[in-house]
């Protein structure tokens, strides 16, 4: 029998007389992550909300099947407020209400901060940061203590290419760890690269625009080699050039052979690592 | 909890949205003992319902005071609506706690009195400062935006309700016999001005009835006041 973490029954919320959630149902599983994707005011970020415990709605029920009765949450809304602390001691107060232990912050703190490209010795306040760095700082925030449910509002909305590529990492490495994640965001790229299922929302209900819960994931290397027409095989579901580097997306059975034939072309590794697919344009 | 108290007070310290309020005070406890001599408990009495007016405006400047979307994720990781607005509260207290024992203690150091107060009119004035400020902070906090949406109706809102609870003695002597309970729903700090404003010898009994209904007010208000947060949400 699967085992859910969180399930909406028949949820409904009305907005200035009109349903933005109508007779909704969506079940969360650990260990996979779901991408709500719709249109603007679609009711994505009111969605998350009530998933979150803290949103009203109307009608129907939020049942938690977490085996402990209650559920650990992570939030990371889409407009992080440029609030008047400096990022590490902000985050340390977070973790601390969390009950997270001084030594283990402390090295958590930095491993994230580090992880996307902040400096953990900047002491200016964040109303300083940029969009960008807010965001990071947001995004550390709510993975600071490993919570069963992760949601994320436009998660890589604002962030550069590098701090986007560390967040497809660090989601799947949170789905491994059988945390269940759910997202909203406009970019179907990453989308396809994180989420188990992708569930459109539209006039207050969710359908399900992809599904892919059931594929393997694929292994993601990351590679630097002079002539990578060598690589030419069928265990390469995807090739794309990144500057002077290249990333490949191969089969986890074909993994080894694939690094094999890099090192051997005189090639070097620079990440290999777990995600969901290729299949992008 | 300690942390949700620590980080609630430093994002309060760092909005100085306390400013105003602390300098008009200061200025009138020392305009107030400005003369001397002055007599123990009728000074007490006026102290105390200014900081009852004080605290109300601190508060209100306070219970909103930390950014909506920020309020979310404090109240996540707190793991519960009502521990985050304990928390909450208990900051607002606490500096309540400190600005009444600053007031009892001031004029006693400084001479302000006429003569040096007895240790049972030291310890009334302090409750009376301290339950005051309580009281202030208890009614401040139900207008909050997120109870009442529109700032003007919250504001005029909060100014009658102090203004009914400092004319709470002539109220209740006009009010009907029939309409003899509406004085336990008058907030009670008239009652503590009374009892002091007599500045004759302390009844102990009085003394504690009076601040048994003070307290008991205080509790329900915030014992209301938190089942309505945790239905109010975000």
């Amino acid at each position: 029998m699967d085992s859910y973490l969180l399930r909406l029954r028949d949820v409904s919320k009305e907005i200035a007389g009109q349903y933005v959630l109508n007779d909704l149902m969506l079940e969360i599983k650990p260990g996979r992550a779901v991408a709500i994707v719709g249109a603007n005011g679609s009711g994505k970020s009111t969605l998350l909300k009530i998933l979150s415990g803290l949103g009203k709605f109307d009608k129907g029920q939020r049942i938690v099947e977490s085996s402990e009765g209650r559920l650990s949450i992570g939030y990371v809304p889409e407009r992080f407020p440029k609030l008047n602390f400096n990022a590490v001691d902000y985050l340390r107060s977070m973790g601390k209400m969390q009950g997270i232990p001084g030594d283990k912050l402390s090295a958590r703190i930095e491993e994230l901060v580090t992880r996307f490209g902040l400096d953990p010795a900047d002491r200016r306040t964040m109303k300083r940061y940029s969009k960008g760095m807010l965001q990071k700082v947001n995004l550390i925030q709510g993975m600071l203590a490993a919570p069963e449910l992760l949601l994320l509002d436009e998660p890589f909305s604002g962030l550069d290419h590098n701090a986007q590529e560390e967040l497809v990492a660090a989601l799947n490495a949170i789905k491994r760890q059988g945390q269940a994640i759910v997202m909203t965001t406009h970019e179907p790229s990453f989308v396809e690269r994180v989420a188990d299922r992708t569930l459109r929302l539209r006039d207050g209900r969710l359908s399900v625009a992809d599904d892919r819960s059931a594929q393997e994931p694929l292994k993601r290397l990351e590679f630097e080699l002079h002539d990578p027409s060598a690589l030419q095989s069928n265990a390469v579901s995807r090739f794309q050039r990144q500057g002077s580097s290249c990333v490949a997306w191969v089969e986890r059975k074909h993994s080894d052979s694939v690094i094999r034939a890099i090192l051997e072309a005189g090639g070097s590794i620079a990440y290999v690592g777990d995600e969901r697919t290729g299949n992008v344009s | 909890m300690m942390a949700a108290l620590s980080y609630l007070f430093r994002y309060y310290v760092r909005s100085y949205r306390y400013v105003a309020p602390l300098i008009v005070y200061m200025t009138v406890i020392i305009f107030i003992y400005g003369v001397v001599p002055n007599p123990v408990l009728s000074s007490y009495g006026l102290t105390s319902t200014v900081l009852f007016l004080v605290m109300a405006w601190l508060c209100f400047a306070y219970i909103d005071v930390e950014d909506r979307t920020q309020q979310t994720i404090t109240v996540l990781h707190l793991g519960s609506t009502t521990k985050y607005y304990m928390a909450k509260m208990a900051v607002i207290a606490l500096i309540g706690t400190i600005l009444a024992l600053c007031t009892a203690v001031y004029p006693v150091v400084f001479g302000k009195f006429s003569a040096q107060p007895t240790a049972e009119q030291f310890i009334v004035g302090l409750v009376s400062h301290v339950l005051l400020s309580y009281l202030g902070i208890a009614i401040s906090a139900i207008f909050t935006s997120k109870l009442i949406l529109k700032l003007n109706y919250s504001i005029l809102g909060l100014f009658l309700v102090l203004s009914i609870s400092l004319a709470g003695s002539g109220i209740t002597e006009r009010l009907p016999d029939q309409f003899a309970f509406v004085t336990w729903l008058i907030p009670p700090s008239y009652r503590v001005m009374a009892m002091l404003n007599e500045d004759a010898d302390i009844d102990a009994q009085e003394a504690l009835m009076t601040f048994a209904a003070v307290f008991v007010y205080v509790m329900a208000l915030q014992i209301m006041f938190l089942r309505w947060m945790k239905k109010r949400l975000f």
